[in-house]
């Protein structure tokens, strides 16, 4: 890959973020309902699971403050035809559709989650936690957030390739971050599971990209896994994603009917 | 050279219920030289689209080849000769401000530098966008949106242009000060424009040449006088009356009366390859005599001769 064309997919990703950001009302919403998840949450976890003692209240808080971040963006960028420009007519376009799509997605997702980061700090500060541990928790979920961006972006990919081949599977998007959500550990840690559950929930790409990059924040290691083990799943998925993407997409050129009239 | 060439182009569908495909596209056969504007023509349904679609590589086709200005069609390299505007589709980003979202098409379209700027600028003239380029696209009106997504089509100044109801939606000013703006554009730059309208007054405005296609398969390429055959020598004559007690002209065959728009305005229908235009307005002066007012003459129109040809058409 060309020195221009990165230059040109970087310039994609920024121009993303910045749109998705130039309707400052949405992104206003989510810095208020933000802090709001964040006690509501790690409150209901005390009451409910506190007594298990796995965890410190400030924990917690940290714990739930990363999962929102990366779940509050988690597919919020398939929706193709929404706000940016139509699907369809960036077909025809004389650069790779993936590699615009993926682009795009990135930037979109790690723009918004740098921009909850930086929130994210002082609220720690403000829930009592000291400038030494909230500092080492933001650097190990700076570390974690370029991946699973890519991640991230690839989740999105997918349903936007998909889309394109069979434009009903838009409706899939939410019950599919749903089941995330559920199984991903992002209300309460995965580790908190009876067994068998949580060997279960523990196996599934669920929680490989919200209660272990959570729980890597907070301790400083992966849960009942090494570093090595956690990037070799992160890589499979992403591998895994990558060719389902590259065979939606060769597909709908033969058989996308959505642009008729 | 030529600028698009099309040949035995077919695209089918598998049908649920059938074990034959359905074809959008069958066998289609086209040429378009270089710096041609040709009207692409055909009801919903017939195919348009699914060509159109073809040409830009949106669609694979299921047989037969299409190049643009020699390229395959939909390769990366032909959809850098390429242009397209879509009535109903936009490629600017809503969010972002116009000169923002040229600027991105044009990178997308590897224009890039001094080159980018000068040319945005130029067609930002040329369109008279120039008062709405930091204005956000989402906030502009139609007519304002159509003239900046023909700016988005033609930035990287595309030698071939597909456009797909360009007009749709429009008002009657936005529509003629659009088509005006391609006619200049077109004259300046010589790029190639296929035209896909349901608003024939934008076809006769702007093309010489038309393609029609029903069921997938092409129906006419010729003129567009061609196209309305031996009705291209009916005319109608619209004549008002200062005294409506005068009987309708019913002794000349050759004359025939249409409806009456009042009592005051009469229409009737000649063909010119029967009795002339002199004769015609001879007949009808001596019979209306000092009460004939007014006098017009209108040729068929291109919409009712399609009408005509697909009135009869079975829907699928």
């Amino acid at each position: 890959m060309s020195l221009a064309v990165l230059s040109f997919h970087f310039r994609n990703a920024k121009f993303s973020f910045r749109e998705a950001w130039s309707n400052l009302a949405n992104g206003l919403i989510g810095f208020l309902l933000f802090p709001l998840f964040m006690f509501i949450l790690a409150n209901m976890w005390e009451k409910f699971n506190g007594h298990l003692g796995n965890y410190t209240y400030k924990e917690m808080v940290a714990y739930i403050g990363v999962t929102e971040i990366l779940f509050i963006t988690f597919l919020r960028g398939a929706n193709i035809t929404g706000a940016s420009s139509d699907f369809s007519l960036s077909l025809a376009r004389p650069r790779s559709w993936l590699a615009m799509q993926f682009s795009a997605l990135y930037g979109k997702t790690l723009g918004a989650r740098l921009v909850m980061t930086s929130l994210y700090f002082p609220l720690l500060l403000l829930f009592g936690l000291d400038v030494h541990q909230s500092s080492q928790i933001l650097v190990r979920l700076l570390i974690l957030l370029l991946p699973l961006g890519i991640l991230q972006a690839l989740y999105s990919l997918l349903f936007s390739s998909a889309h394109v081949r069979w434009e009903m599977t838009s409706y899939l998007t939410l019950p599919f971050s749903k089941l995330f959500l559920i199984f991903g550990g992002v209300f309460a840690p995965v580790s908190d599971f009876s067994e068998p559950a949580r060997s279960v929930l523990l196996q599934m790409p669920t929680s490989d990209i919200f209660f272990q990059p959570g729980y890597f924040a907070i301790k400083g290691y992966f849960y009942q896994m090494s570093l090595v083990e956690w990037s070799m799943r992160i890589c499979v998925q992403a591998a895994l994603l990558l060719i389902f993407n590259i065979l939606f997409f060769k597909n709908s050129k033969r058989y996308h009917q959505s642009f008729g009239g | 050279m030529q600028s698009i060439s099309v040949t035995n182009l077919s695209k089918s569908y598998p049908q649920k219920k059938s074990n034959t495909p359905f074809f959008a596209v069958q066998k289609l056969n086209f040429d378009i030289r270089e710096g041609e504007v040709v009207a692409f023509l055909g009801p919903n349904g017939a195919g348009k689209s699914t060509t159109i679609k073809m040409l830009s590589g949106i669609l694979n086709p299921t047989s037969g080849h299409a190049q643009v200005m020699g390229l395959p069609a939909g390769s990366a390299d032909a959809n850098r000769q390429l242009g397209l505007v879509f009535g109903t589709r936009s490629q600017l980003f809503m969010h972002m401000t116009v000169y923002e979202s040229l600027d991105m098409i044009a990178e997308i379209y590897y224009v890039t530098g001094e080159n980018k700027k000068k040319r945005l600028l130029h067609l930002a003239e040329l369109f008279q966008i120039e008062r709405h380029l930091q204005s956000r696209v989402r906030t502009l009106s139609l007519g304002e949106r159509m003239r900046c997504e023909l700016v988005a089509a033609l930035i990287h100044k595309p030698r071939v242009l597909l456009a797909d109801e360009p007009t749709i939606g429009l008002d009657v000013v936005a529509k003629n000060r659009l088509r005006e703006l391609v006619r200049v554009w077109q004259k300046e730059e010589k790029t190639t424009l296929l035209l896909t309208s349901h608003d024939l007054s934008d076809v006769e405005a702007l093309c010489d040449r038309c393609i029609l296609i029903d069921h997938g398969q092409k129906q006419y390429d010729g003129p567009l006088t061609g196209l309305k055959g031996d009705l291209s020598k009916v005319r109608r004559l619209q004549i008002t009356v200062a005294d409506h007690s005068i009987p309708y002209l019913q002794k000349n065959q050759r004359i025939q009366k249409l409806e009456d728009v009042n009592p005051y305005t009469h229409k009737y229908e000649v063909n010119t390859a029967t009795i002339s235009m002199t004769e015609t307005i001879s007949n009808l002066s001596q019979h209306y005599g000092e009460s004939l007012q007014d006098l017009q003459i209108f040729e068929v129109s291109l919409e009712e001769v399609l009408s005509a040809r697909f009135s009869h058409r079975e829907l699928r």
